[in-house]
């Protein structure tokens, strides 16, 4: 069941947010929140019952083995702990790497010895990144510092609460069970309500008015099988770019609303990424949750910055290396997180010069450079990606309008390869502020404030109430163009 | 202001907009499914101007049908390509032109079970086939508006049909179209039928054609294109056909296959995937093939884009097929394939098209 959709607005949600509150107000709040996993398990399992056992093995295996090991951390059992510890991060990625990435080693094998090994017919569980990322960041806590032993149902319920299990944001235990078993948690709060379905107009206006239109040329190029000329090729790249953010961050700020109708806070993902000055900072402010959970359980275990410049530098590397594959089973995901990384390390080594750029040629290189790299992040193979990126750089023909044929200005720039034709022939016939809506949404995301921000600024006042019942119409009436939101085949 | 009140603002201006939006929607229209589904009498009237995107003949056709089903026994199935083909010069039964927006094969089908379900007798059936046959599968195109299948053929419910047409945002063109047609009168190039399904939107093309005579559209500059084609689409169009096929037997009526002419230029990026589509569609069944280069597809006063033809043409075609009519065939057009001669077929198209390519980019 999509977020946006109309049985998941008006059906599901308001029916669990109702049983949720009647079961805290007359049954005890244990018997709530079992209501409430039980409405996160029929939510999984409304997209597929096959997803939902999955989810439900991982968690039992997973809360089984946590609390063997804080039990044998409890017992100072030195030896046993480790073997669990090991048992149960091995047991995850076994996981993950079965379904996730089990065709794509075969495919690579296949490829490099010339065999012709089947591959499996498999179906990869939504959210399953995910939800082992919470439960190894659950599993290293338990392993460094003891402890944090939770109940069967409040363990179930930190992993599976609906809002996140399918694509983040993703939460720590620590900052989500303690306000599952919070005394306010079960009390029905109106001014948790406003401020949810506000922020979830912002999700749902993201998603279907901006993120699905911008998809109508960012699909169309991606899927174009001919060479694309310099202004197709940006105009494809660009509205991919935005697309993307608009759509996961969209789909963040929903989570966001849902989560706070339960009186649940969960983390921010996004604080206005491509208003980043440099590569670091884009990965402050881009999915935020994966960004500390890659630092605090992949780049610090390796040794972080505590080893050695050197050190540093391939530690920075092989952590984005992993990101990538993380988000897909594909050489352009290594790839794209091989771009990252090095870009990291540029910086570093860049910020050891002492030199200070310009911060207009700093955002400059920074959102272009993440522009360039999500070709590689959308592609679906090389060849896609190396069209978009000739196009990009020219090789393809730079094309301008045949009405222009007459400009004296567009007359002179002939002289450099410029060239009069049809300047998107291959993207999608579409209304034409479509094609430049990526243009837009430029200085749109530099100059305006983030969901985040606005609702932290939120209170009720006639202007808004407003603008969230035009932004909800907008949504509302949109979500029959509806698409899958791209992070859910991650 | 309190939260609670908020809250009531808010979800009452919400409901205030849902309304509005969807009353004007049922009310202009835009795709003439309120139109088609409880007044479809209003389609005889060929004064009318109405639909500002196009009828969505996927349910206006079919309901035409479904509504007077005593006046019809034969249908022509096809694209808008087809929808010029005038009925009434058609032989052997009572015809109605069901021609719909890229129909595909197994939308025919499903139509044709519709009708034989619905009591229906059927006489003849006659297909006109397209390249977009072999090229685009029914999954691409089951969403779009402008092709979305009756709901008694689908099965989908009144209310699901409803909501998708009206309770939705409206795209921009549709309202500068709405506009133009509420307000100036104009609906330029719309697919508009008469009583007898026949797309009466380019009679005034033909009209200027006729009276200035010369071609009404502008070539683009000759390019050799081979498109490649969808096996997955090719198959779901030859299992359509095979089965409309067993349906015709089983159900005794006539089933009369013809590929559609296309202009040279248009031919010349299909040919290649026509060839292995042509040689299979002759094991199902005998056809006519009009497509390929011969005197009426070179001919630019034959068409009204690059790939439509003229009514005149579609006159060429009945009399080829029937024999009706009073018109001159030119001796080049229209070759009735068979098991027997596909192959020879083929080799004379490729030879063509291997001079053709020649002459004109040597």
């Amino acid at each position: 069941m999509l977020f946006n959709s109309y049985s998941f607005i008006f059906i599901f949600l308001p029916l669990a947010v109702l049983i949720y509150f009647l079961s805290c107000r007359y049954w005890p709040a244990k018997v709530a929140r079992l209501v409430l996993l039980i409405s996160s398990l029929i939510f999984m399992s409304l997209w597929n019952i096959y997803c939902a056992l999955v989810l439900i093995s991982s968690v039992l295996f997973n809360y089984l083995l946590g609390l063997t090991l804080s039990k044998a951390i409890a017992a100072a059992n030195k030896p046993r702990k480790k073997l669990i510890f090991i048992a149960a991060i091995g047991g995850n990625i076994l996981l993950l790497g079965f379904f996730k990435y089990t065709n794509f080693f075969l495919t690579n094998i296949n490829d490099f010895f010339s065999a012709q090994v089947s591959l499996i017919n498999l179906i990869i569980p939504i959210g399953i990144s995910f939800y082992t990322f919470m439960q190894i960041a659950w599993l290293v806590d338990i392993y460094r510092n003891g402890g944090f032993r939770y109940s069967l149902i409040d363990y179930c319920l930190y992993v599976t609460f609906f809002p996140y299990v399918i694509s983040g944001p993703i939460a720590y235990h620590k900052e989500i069970i303690p306000q599952f078993e919070s005394e306010n948690a079960g009390i029905f709060n109106t001014a948790t309500l406003c401020r949810g379905i506000f922020i979830f107009t912002l999700g749902l206006f993201k998603k279907t008015a901006i993120a699905d239109t911008l998809a109508i040329i960012a699909n169309g190029g991606f899927d174009a099988h001919s060479a694309l000329s310099f202004t197709e090729a940006w105009l494809t790249s660009l509205s991919f770019t935005m697309q993307l953010y608009f759509d996961f961050s969209g789909y963040t700020d929903m989570a966001i609303g849902i989560a706070l109708l339960f009186n649940i806070n969960i983390p921010a993902n996004f604080n206005s990424p491509y208003k980043a000055l440099d590569i670091r900072e884009f990965w402050r402010r881009w999915h935020i949750t994966l960004s500390r959970f890659l630092r605090d359980y992949i780049y610090i275990p390796f040794g972080g910055n505590r080893t050695g410049e050197i050190r540093t530098l391939i530690n920075l590397l092989l952590t984005f290396l992993i990101a990538g594959l993380w988000h897909g089973a594909a050489w352009t995901f290594i790839f794209w997180g091989f771009l990252h990384g090095l870009a990291l390390v540029v910086h570093r080594l860049w910020l050891k010069t002492g030199f200070h750029l310009n911060k207009f040629f700093a955002w400059i290189l920074t959102f272009n450079f993440v522009n360039m790299a999500w070709v590689f992040f959308r592609a679906k193979n090389w060849e896609d990606a190396f069209n978009i990126i000739k196009g990009m750089a020219g090789f393809n023909g730079i094309l301008i309008s045949p009405h222009q044929a007459d400009n004296p200005f567009w007359q002179k720039l002939t002289v450099i390869g410029i060239k009069f034709g049809e300047w998107r022939a291959h993207l999608p016939d579409t209304e034409n502020f479509i094609y430049f809506l990526c243009l837009v949404m430029i200085p749109f995301v530099l100059l305006t404030k983030n969901s985040n921000q606005l609702l932290e600024k939120f209170s009720p006042n006639w202007r808004n109430a407003l603008a969230i019942a035009l932004l909800m119409i907008c949504g509302l009436l949109l979500l029959n163009d509806a698409s899958v939101f791209l992070y859910f085949r991650f | 202001m309190n939260y609670s009140k908020w809250l009531k603002i808010t979800i009452s201006l919400t409901g205030i907009f849902l309304l509005v939006v969807v009353t004007v929607n049922f009310y202009i229209d835009s795709y003439g499914v309120r139109t088609s589904l409880f007044n479809p009498a209003k389609f005889q009237n060929s004064n009318r101007k109405f639909c500002a995107t196009g009828m969505n003949q996927h349910i206006s056709a079919p309901e035409q049908v479904f509504s007077r089903p005593q006046d019809f026994d034969s249908f022509i199935f096809g694209s808008s390509r087809t929808s010029v083909i005038d009925p009434r010069k058609m032989t052997g039964g009572k015809y109605f032109n069901m021609s719909y927006a890229v129909g595909l094969p197994s939308e025919h089908l499903a139509v044709v079970k519709a009708f034989l379900k619905k009591g229906i007798h059927i006489k003849t059936v006659v297909i006109g086939l397209d390249e977009s046959y072999f090229s685009i599968s029914p999954e691409q195109q089951k969403n779009q508006l402008i092709n979305i299948m009756h709901p008694y053929i689908t099965g989908d419910s009144l209310i699901n049909l409803f909501y998708r047409y009206f309770c939705r945002m409206p795209k921009l063109f549709e309202i500068s179209l709405e506009y133009k047609r509420l307000f100036k009168g104009e609906q330029k190039d719309k697919c508009i039928t008469d009583e007898n399904g026949m797309n009466i939107g380019w009679l005034n093309k033909e009209k200027t054609i006729i009276a200035s005579g010369k071609p009404i559209f502008t070539k683009e500059d000759i390019r050799y294109e081979p498109t490649p084609y969808s096996n997955k689409a090719l198959n779901e169009s030859l299992n359509a056909i095979d089965e409309l096929n067993i349906l015709a037997r089983k159900n005794n009526f006539t089933l009369i296959v013809f590929i559609n002419p296309t202009h040279s230029h248009m031919y010349l990026h299909d040919a290649h995937g026509l060839f292995a589509a042509k040689e299979k569609i002759a094991q199902i069944t005998d056809y006519y093939d009009f497509s390929g280069l011969n005197s009426v597809t070179t001919n630019d006063l034959a068409f009204i884009d690059e790939g439509h033809y003229r009514y005149l043409v579609g006159d060429i075609i009945i009399k080829r097929i029937f024999g009706s009519g009073n018109i001159n065939i030119p001796i080049d057009f229209g070759v009735l394939v068979t098991k027997k001669n596909v192959n020879e077929h083929i080799r004379k198209q490729k030879l063509e098209l291997k001079k053709y390519l020649s002459k004109t980019m040597p």
